[in-house]
């Protein structure tokens, strides 16, 4: 059976052309005839039914980008009878841009009289990160006049994964606790590193590379120069993603709260896990994303990516706020990203603080959100969650917990030298 | 509630609402194929009342209105009622036509058609290709072209002051020839 129908046009042609010709020739108007002539000539060129059979494929069933990258999808239509033509659509969605937008119109590429074939080229540009599946795409087939139509059909839908962009981000200022085994960071310690510490005199197991002469020969005994080791450090990015706050453009346009603290968890991972340091992250108010174990390495920075993709905000609320402490020791380095809506962030917050964790909390509530003039009650209600969101912030300053704006590449030197100072400084923890 | 946000698409104008969901999409093919659809019509009814000084306008504002309509919904039968009623309009106003105005009504008639066929392939504004709109171009020319010899022949019948016994005669056969010109085909 074959998958060829006529169309409107197909109906026209026959119905005007011929009846015009009829009634031209029995009433004696020449006229009529050339009128009735071209669409006559049409009905008679397209009268047969096209004996192909096309067929439409297409190779991407999956992908993964980044954000704001323009990728190209592509739909092969085969078996187009000579002179024909393809129809290939690509329905959008929301926060992806298709290029053309409403579907593309093809001829068939053959020579001669055999079927021929047809690529569509369609330029995707997803702008938000996340995992989606794609409207599946329609391809129908016309004769050369568009007389008969095969289809449309459509094809299978692409799922496609869109990675949060990591922009450039460059810190300058060590990890506060680096307490591992291998790495960039200065540990507290002797041992072996890049880092001078101080001259001392020679002593067993020393190597002999190390050994000072200037200062061996002043004072006529072996003195080696002593470095710090080099370790790792543990950085534990949390998300907050019980609210998401803000309405989402897409990465040239507005950012919501959620697009900030993803993309700046994504930096900021890329960041240390480039230094060498052990990264994990953990997600608060997502369901079906909750954490991703501290690593090393670009096989852990895709797995956060990954996760980060998972992220629906606000699908699993009321989590026991204890929860952000379990696997995190004294001395981790944990960063916070929340636009501190919930208590519950707040309350986390100050729980890691006071279990000996470095915290350091980012602030991605988006700009001008604060400034609500409105006179509604949910005006009203957010001026006041508003005021007591400031008088938070101002109680986790008193407990020494920085809470910094994200502003992107260096938004975090001057908190991290502040917390690698204060580290010589005895504190009172809990076990 | 839904507000209206623009995409960022090259070949249009897109509006949609916040679910994604477009409201208006405006491309330049779209706006090219309905002017295509409408202008031709407007152009044989102004032929119709330049050949026909006194005719009434009803009728003509009625085929450009189908004609409107049919641009908005091409895939449909609203063409055919339009051209029909195009046609019609012309052989009852013009009694007396001339071969020059009946090769243009004859022209806007085909280009009127074809727009409209091409408009029905695809979601209003769908982006032809250059060899699209080539091979497509190409087909009309041809077809104006045998279109204008027939009107030549036409006006020639006429200036030689016989009836168009001759036309009659090629025209009956072609219509009679048709099928078999058909079956010959699919063999």
């Amino acid at each position: 059976m074959t998958g060829w129908q006529p169309t409107y046009a197909h109906l026209r042609a026959a119905v005007v052309g011929l009846a015009t010709l009829v009634i031209g020739v029995a009433v004696g108007r020449p006229d009529a005839v050339v009128i009735a002539a071209p669409l006559v000539l049409v009905a008679l060129g397209s009268a047969r039914r096209p004996t192909t059979e096309p067929t439409a494929t297409t190779p991407l069933t999956a992908l993964t980008v980044n954000e704001g990258e323009e990728v190209t999808w592509e739909g092969t239509v085969e078996g187009i009878p000579p002179g024909g033509i393809a129809t290939v659509v690509l329905p959008g969605q929301k926060l992806l841009d298709v290029e053309p937008s409403e579907g593309v119109l093809l001829a068939e590429g053959s020579d001669g009289d055999a079927p021929g074939s047809a690529t569509a080229q369609v330029a995707l540009r997803p702008l938000r990160w996340g995992r989606r599946k794609l409207g599946a795409p329609a391809v129908a087939a016309y004769d050369a006049w568009y007389s008969w139509r095969w289809g449309p059909f459509p094809l299978v839908g692409m799922r496609m994964t869109v990675l949060p962009v990591t922009s450039p981000f460059n810190a300058a200022a060590p990890a506060p606790h680096p307490r591992g085994l291998v790495g960039m960071e200065r540990a507290a310690r002797p041992g072996e590193g890049t880092e001078f510490a101080k001259v001392r005199p020679f002593g067993a197991g020393d190597r002999l590379r190390r050994i000072h002469w200037p200062v061996s020969a002043r004072t006529g005994r072996l003195h080696v120069t002593a470095t710090y080791a080099d370790e790792d450090a543990h950085v534990a990015v949390l998300i907050d993603a019980v609210n998401d706050v803000g309405e989402s453009t897409g990465i040239d346009g507005e950012k919501s709260s959620m697009d900030l603290a993803v993309r700046a968890a994504a930096v900021l991972s890329e960041h240390f896990l480039h230094r060498g340091d052990r990264v994990g992250v953990r997600v608060f108010g997502a369901w079906g994303v909750s954490l991703v174990p501290a690593g090393t390495g670009l096989h852990q920075l895709r797995r956060i990516l990954d996760t980060l993709c998972l992220i629906e905000p606000g699908t699993a609320r009321g989590e026991d706020a204890l929860a952000a402490r379990q696997g995190l020791g004294a001395g981790t380095l944990a960063l916070m990203l929340s636009p501190l809506i919930d208590r519950a962030a707040t309350q986390q917050v100050a729980i890691l603080n006071r279990a000996g964790i470095d915290v350091v909390v980012i602030d991605t509530l988006p700009p001008g959100m604060e400034d609500e003039t409105g006179t509604t009650p949910a005006a009203l209600a957010w001026r006041i969650r508003m005021l007591q969101r400031r008088v938070e912030t101002t109680q986790l300053a008193s407990l020494g917990i920085p809470v910094v704006p994200w502003a992107g590449a260096h938004s975090l030197d001057q908190v991290l030298r502040d917390l690698t100072r204060r580290r010589a400084t005895p504190r009172l923890v809990v076990r | 509630m839904n507000q209206p946000t623009k995409s960022s698409s090259v070949t249009g104008f897109v509006v949609e609402d916040r679910s994604g969901a477009r409201l208006l999409t405006i491309t330049v093919p779209g706006v090219v194929v309905r002017l295509l659809t409408v202008v031709p019509v407007a152009v044989a009814v102004l032929a119709v009342h330049r050949v026909a000084p006194g005719t009434p306008w009803w009728p003509s504002v009625l085929v450009v209105l189908l004609a409107v309509v049919a641009a908005e919904v091409p895939d449909s039968g609203a063409g055919l009622v339009t051209l029909g009623g195009l046609v019609g309009w012309w052989l009852v106003a013009v009694p007396e036509p001339s071969a020059g105005w009946t090769f243009v009504v004859a022209c806007c008639g085909l280009v009127f058609h074809l727009a409209l066929a091409h408009a029905a392939a695809g979601p209003r504004g769908c982006a032809p290709s250059a060899a699209v709109v080539g091979r497509l171009a190409a087909r009309c020319g041809g077809l104006l072209a045998v279109t204008g010899a027939v009107a030549v022949v036409a006006a020639a019948a006429e200036e030689w002051g016989e009836p168009p016994v001759v036309l009659v005669a090629l025209t009956l056969a072609l219509a009679g020839a048709l099928p078999w010109l058909v079956v010959w085909r699919v063999r």
